[in-house]
């Protein structure tokens, strides 16, 4: 019940502040752009496939600026007090931040839905099975990313400091685990362990790409969702430090 | 409504606060005294379920604090010394919504925002946002929010800092206001305000328990010296002399002026001098211009207590019996609540 009355207050936040109107623009300025581009230079489908991966790595610079007042500024300006004092559990409270963040993410995300259409209206035939697929592992990195993000915002008072942290962490999962992977040569080799694909097995741009080719792998559904619940209990672990600090 | 036994607070090595035991009774009004650092808030974060002390334990309504902690944040309404409050929504908005999360059931609801909206003050503004409002509505919000679920304990922390004397004024009557309907906890440093507000006040110093009785008990009911001014004209040395010699009185100071001369004479608890000093003076032929005894204040006491910093924080006043006890933890009146 008050995990209801807390995301809501949580999505409603976003629209309270300018910030979120910024986001949201600058968002669909380049989801738009970027769509514009690859339907100029690729094939209707296909141009749907190479957003998704872009979409991936733009959610990459967007959720941190999302999720970084989460915590952060509740933490600075004092009413976490208010907030942990009142009859909420911790992890209500860290659910309703992370649903409050990621309904906001999914509305910011869903103009980018037109792009289908628009697809359609130039004389493409859109695979619906495949955006569908697309959308659900945007949709599950998206959630990863935001419960990273509010998982970090716990840390700090600092609003810069928790976006800079979270797109670190992000870009590492995104995109240099992806180089590692790559070149193999560079990893420790051992007969045991299979470093390239371990590394690859963490990796979020390797375990979007099947939802890319229209594939919902369960093991890839299932590694979001873990990091989801990791980074929530990592949430609910740094409320209640303040119990024992 | 509380109990308090042996609580214990520290924080990275630092003792906040060292073994303070009190009950309070429904429908008190406690003053919490203390300097900055003395542990009054951590004590009012702790019954406010905020964190859990370090050993002791704390009840509020028979609720433990730490193992049932959602039902005492039901039943405290809490204000904290900075007053945070969502800056970006409307007094309204907020009250709405704190209510929701502290459970006012959907049929009351809006009466309950009402009321803590009208008990506060806080008509005019109720449309505005909270980080436009001044210092003093602000307060007034931060208590609106704190009453708004009719809590049965109300802890404010501070509650009129910051404020001007006319905002003071208006908080100080809205707390006498409330505290005729809960138990209120309330800490400040401003000392005439509890006098006037309290009905009983716990003087805590370096994390200890150092005081505690009504406020008339305190400043008038330690058994410690009597103190007594008189102002004459024409006595000098010969009254000083006489003044030392008379019976009870334990030692003179001599004020001295130009033409009149004052004297300030302590004699022990039990002697009142003050209709010799009359005689004396008239049987000399001294003017009398002024003759009185010296209460001790709040504020005197207050900075005897707290000034002992170097001493260590053994400094132990043990008011009248009247009052419930001070530490070490003797059973204070009243049945637990």
């Amino acid at each position: 019940m008050n995990f209801f009355v807390q995301a809501r207050r949580e999505f409603t936040a976003f629209f309270y502040s300018p910030m979120a109107y910024i986001i949201a623009t600058f968002y669909l300025l380049f989801t738009g752009f970027t769509f514009w581009i690859l339907l100029k230079n690729e094939a209707n489908a296909n141009a749907m496939r190479s957003l998704l991966s872009f979409l991936g790595f733009i959610h990459v610079i967007f959720i941190p600026m999302v999720t970084m007042r989460l915590l952060a500024e509740e933490r600075k300006s004092g009413t976490l007090e208010m907030l942990v004092t009142a009859p909420i559990s911790d992890v209500e409270i860290a659910l309703a931040k992370f649903f409050g963040a990621l309904s906001f993410t999914v509305l910011m995300m869903a103009p980018t839905l037109l792009y289908t259409w628009a697809v359609h209206k130039v004389g493409g035939h859109p695979d619906h099975g495949l955006t569908g697929a697309s959308y659900t592992g945007l949709l599950l990195i998206s959630a990863a990313y935001v419960s990273i993000g509010l998982f970090i915002s716990s840390l700090t008072a600092n609003q810069i400091v928790a976006a800079i942290l979270t797109f670190v962490v992000l870009f590492t999962f995104y995109f240099l685990l992806g180089f590692v992977a790559g070149s193999a040569a560079a990893l420790p080799f051992n007969e045991k362990v299979d470093w390239p694909a371990v590394v690859n097995y963490v990796h979020f741009g390797s375990r979007l790409q099947a939802f890319g080719k229209g594939i919902v792998d369960t093991r890839d559904v299932v590694y979001f969702l873990s990091v989801v619940a990791l980074g929530l209990f990592l949430t609910v672990k740094s409320l209640e430090s303040r119990r024992w600090r | 409504m509380i109990e308090v036994d042996s609580l214990v607070k520290r924080y990275a090595g630092v003792t906040a606060v060292d073994g303070i035991s009190f009950k309070v009774d429904k429908g008190e009004i406690i003053g919490f005294l203390g300097k900055n650092g003395a542990g009054k808030s951590t004590t009012m974060k702790i019954l406010s379920s905020f964190f859990p002390p370090t050993s002791g334990s704390a009840r509020v309504a028979g609720f433990d604090c730490v193992t049932e902690s959602m039902e005492v944040r039901r039943r405290v309404g809490y204000m904290p010394e900075r007053v945070p409050i969502y800056e970006d929504m409307r007094v309204e908005e907020y009250l709405r919504y704190r209510a929701k999360l502290k459970g006012v059931a959907w049929r009351g609801r809006e009466r309950a925002v009402n009321e803590a909206i009208l008990a506060a003050g806080l008509k005019e503004v109720r449309r505005k946002l909270v980080g436009s409002l001044s210092k003093g509505y602000r307060q007034r919000a931060g208590l609106a929010d704190a009453i708004v679920h009719k809590p049965e304990l109300l802890i404010l922390d501070e509650p009129t800092a910051g404020l001007d004397p006319g905002q003071i004024r208006q908080v100080r009557d809205l707390i006498k206001q409330l505290g005729t309907q809960t138990t209120l906890l309330l800490s400040t440093h401003i000392l005439s305000e509890v006098e006037l507000t309290a009905s009983r006040i716990l003087l805590i110093h370096r994390g200890r328990l150092v005081a505690s009785g009504s406020p008339g008990s305190l400043v008038g009911g330690s058994r410690s010296n009597r103190r007594f001014l008189i102002e004459i004209r024409g006595g000098g040395v010969l009254a000083e002399a006489m003044f030392r010699g008379m019976p009870g009185v334990l030692k003179v100071d001599w004020i001295q002026g130009e033409e009149w001369q004052g004297y300030r004479l302590e004699t022990g608890y039990e002697t009142d001098p003050r209709v010799d000093l009359a005689h004396f003076a008239h049987d000399n032929g001294w003017d009398l211009r002024e003759l009185r005894e010296e209460r001790e204040t709040l504020e005197d006491l207050f900075v005897r207590i707290t000034k002992t910093d170097e001493a260590g924080p053994q400094v132990t006043v043990t008011p009248e019996p009247a009052a419930p006890a001070a530490e070490p933890p003797a059973a204070p009146a009243g049945d637990p609540a």
